[in-house]
């Protein structure tokens, strides 16, 4: 097979990566900043979603003086080229093989303990230059490489960062994703994206992360006030400006609390990738008592099917829900809401007028269910 | 008379006819170049679906590329032998025979598989594992020496000597990923065939005399007898779980080190 390094042609680019935007040479198949085959036109699914470019067999990525090649098509391995000075960081568990020369070490981290009880992985290690490492995970699927100019920053969910470059800063954040069942006068938490998130973010400059997702990948750039329900397991990134909640959908026809559908709501402006092959979201049933929805607010188990508690009892690390926490950009909205109220009860004709309104303001239907919903369930509290 | 010209596999070194497309004794394309990383390690060839290789007075064609299966079309006087997990189908007229082993105790305390099982030809029986993975074939040449890990091993020929070898030394056993155990294959006076299934991809590297790589165990997955393992204790730091470190398997040539991309961890699995 031929390879070729873009990194070794003349900087004479004449065109630009139609995936990260970076200068291409002419001559290169693939882009050196993210690996995307040059020839390939970003084209979207009817439904909106752009398949993340597979990144072929050999094609290499150029990160400062090192230089990363990605090997094989069903698991690939990163096969990082570091230079002197230049340094990776991973979990260890994902580490293939290195050069004897590499030297590995403990990456320090906060909150040793609090990862231990998420099930983060508790220690990171982190490699030098100069030498080779490579690294692999231990499901078929995509190599998904993420440059980052300075400034810029993604989020991760758990478990699914292979390495990153050592100029890239780590942290993690509470995803506020979770529902709580009640069992006897306890409440038990759950959080269906895990408790928490990874945040890579470029300081001062470029870096690289790259992450290894099951199966294929596809992405989308939602608007500003556009949302989506996907599979908690699902989700692989997004913006910081993507915010999370959850929403339970109890389809029609069943009986049993237990039949309902777990979702990732997810509300733009912002990029978001999702995976093609993702693990069950683990259910064990029992009725909802509350959980945390995308307005950052706590959703009244009425959602859900007649039955299930009204308990809410949000988790030590979250506020109370004192009063409806929105965006102040629909606070207006919220006062028409209770305008609209009677009883408790909003009328088919105020329903239809709160709808137009809601479109003018970027709201879908279902933000304004929330809505209702949470003004229900604070005045009841109330 | 002029010499016939011949075209010599890059992967098993085999002979092949000027207009041979894949190789007869492994099935890698003989119209593509070996992929090779940087680094130094040659992917293992993609064989095509529905390519075939010949062994002995037997055939076996490749059919699938995500889990492919090896269907082996049995010559009569000819058999195989294999784990008995890997058996996907077979003609109702090929018979099959538990292989005697030696050591069963100690095989069954390794969890090594306590029988392997053989079939005879003629006939068809066709195996397959059961995760996205590649075949490797490697044809052995006579006087050639391979330890593969447990449970990797898809057939191999009858011509084929087949034990196991215990990986010496307290450390091996105890952090080694691949167990107390690794199969060993040995031709003696005749050629034969081993065929593996690595998951996820699968990288050979030929190490020089004396050259070392670190490897996570749990990648490992074949090295020729001449290629010394000894598994290393990588110290993290110090401070809070500073105690903490990983293991990962020392190999130095001379000889081939195969690996596989996708690996439970030893530690997590």
């Amino acid at each position: 097979m031929t390879t070729h390094d873009p990194g070794s042609h003349s900087p004479a680019a004449n065109h630009h990566c139609r995936w990260c935007g970076a200068s291409i040479d002419s001559s290169a198949l693939s882009c050196p900043r993210c690996g995307a085959p040059a020839e390939r036109s970003v084209r979207p699914t009817n439904s909106g979603w752009i398949e993340q470019p597979p990144i072929k067999d050999m094609a290499r990525l150029r990160v400062g003086a090192s230089t990363c090649q990605i090997e094989g098509i069903y698991v690939p391995v990163a096969d990082f080229n570091l230079a002197a000075g230049d340094g990776v960081y991973f979990a260890h568990h994902v580490l293939l093989w290195k050069d004897p020369q590499v030297q590995i070490k403990r990456m320090p981290l906060q909150g040793a303990f609090t990862r231990a009880i998420a099930g983060l992985p508790v220690v990171m290690t982190e490699a030098h230059g100069p030498g080779h490492i490579a690294f692999s995970r231990d499901e078929p699927g995509e190599m998904i490489a993420l440059p980052l100019q300075p400034g810029q920053g993604i989020d991760v969910r758990e478990h699914l960062l292979l390495a990153a470059t050592g100029n890239v800063h780590y942290d993690w954040f509470n995803t506020g994703v979770w529902y709580a069942t009640q069992r006897d006068n306890d409440l038990d938490y759950h959080y269906p994206l895990g408790q928490y998130m990874d945040r890579f973010t470029a300081l001062d400059q470029p870096g690289l992360v790259l992450l290894h997702a099951s199966g294929n990948v596809m992405v989308r750039e939602l608007a500003a006030g556009q949302t989506m329900l996907v599979k908690p397991t699902a989700l692989v990134y997004k913006d910081r400006s993507v915010r999370m909640g959850l929403n339970v959908q109890y389809p029609s026809g069943y009986w049993l609390s237990s039949h309902r559908v777990m979702w990732l709501h997810i509300a733009g402006p912002g990029r978001v990738a999702i995976q093609s092959a993702y693990e069950p979201v683990e259910d064990e049933g029992r009725a909802i008592a509350t959980y945390a929805n995308l307005l950052g607010n706590y959703g009244a188990a009425s959602v859900g099917p007649a039955g299930a508690s009204l308990t809410s009892m949000p988790p030590a690390t979250s506020p109370a829900p004192a009063s409806i926490h929105v965006d102040p950009r629909h606070e207006l909205f919220v006062r028409k809401v209770r305008e609209a109220m009677v009883g408790g009860q909003v009328s088919p004709a105020a329903m239809q007028a709160l709808l137009q309104l809601a479109t003018r303001e970027g709201l879908s239907a279902y933000d304004v269910r929330l809505i209702i919903k949470q003004v229900q369930f604070h005045d009841v509290q109330r | 008379m002029e010499p016939q010209q011949r075209i010599v596999c890059q992967w098993c070194r085999g002979q092949n006819l000027p207009n041979a497309v894949t190789c007869r004794s492994c099935g890698a394309p003989l119209d593509v170049r070996n992929t090779v990383s940087d680094s130094g390690w040659t992917a293992a060839p993609r064989l095509k679906n529905m390519t075939e290789f010949q062994f002995s007075a037997s055939t076996c064609q490749v059919e699938g590329e995500i889990v492919p299966v090896a269907d082996v079309n049995l010559g009569p006087g000819d058999s195989v032998f294999f784990e008995h997990h890997v058996l996907l189908w077979k003609d109702a007229h090929v018979p099959l025979a538990a292989m005697p082993l030696g050591g069963a105790i100690k095989r069954m305390l390794a969890g090594m598989p306590f029988a392997v099982t053989q079939a005879h030809g003629p006939g068809h029986v066709a195996f397959s594992r059961d995760a996205t993975g590649e075949l490797v074939v490697l044809p052995l040449h006579p006087g050639m020496e391979v330890d593969v890990r447990e449970h990797a091993f898809l057939m191999a020929s009858h011509s084929i000597q087949y034990s196991f070898v215990r990986i010496k030394g307290f450390f091996n056993i105890l952090f080694g990923g691949e167990g107390m155990f690794m199969d060993r294959f040995v031709t003696a006076g005749e050629s034969g065939l081993l065929l593996l299934h690595g998951y996820g991809n699968v990288f050979q590297r030929t190490l020089k005399p004396g050259e070392s790589i670190l490897i996570e165990p749990g990648g490992f997955l074949y090295k020729d007898a001449s290629v010394t393992m000894n598994v290393e204790m990588q110290p993290l730091g110090v401070g809070f779980l500073g105690g903490a470190g990983m293991s990962l398997a020392r190999m130095t040539g001379p000889g081939r080190v195969g690996i596989q991309s996708m690996y439970k961890h030893h530690k997590s699995s």
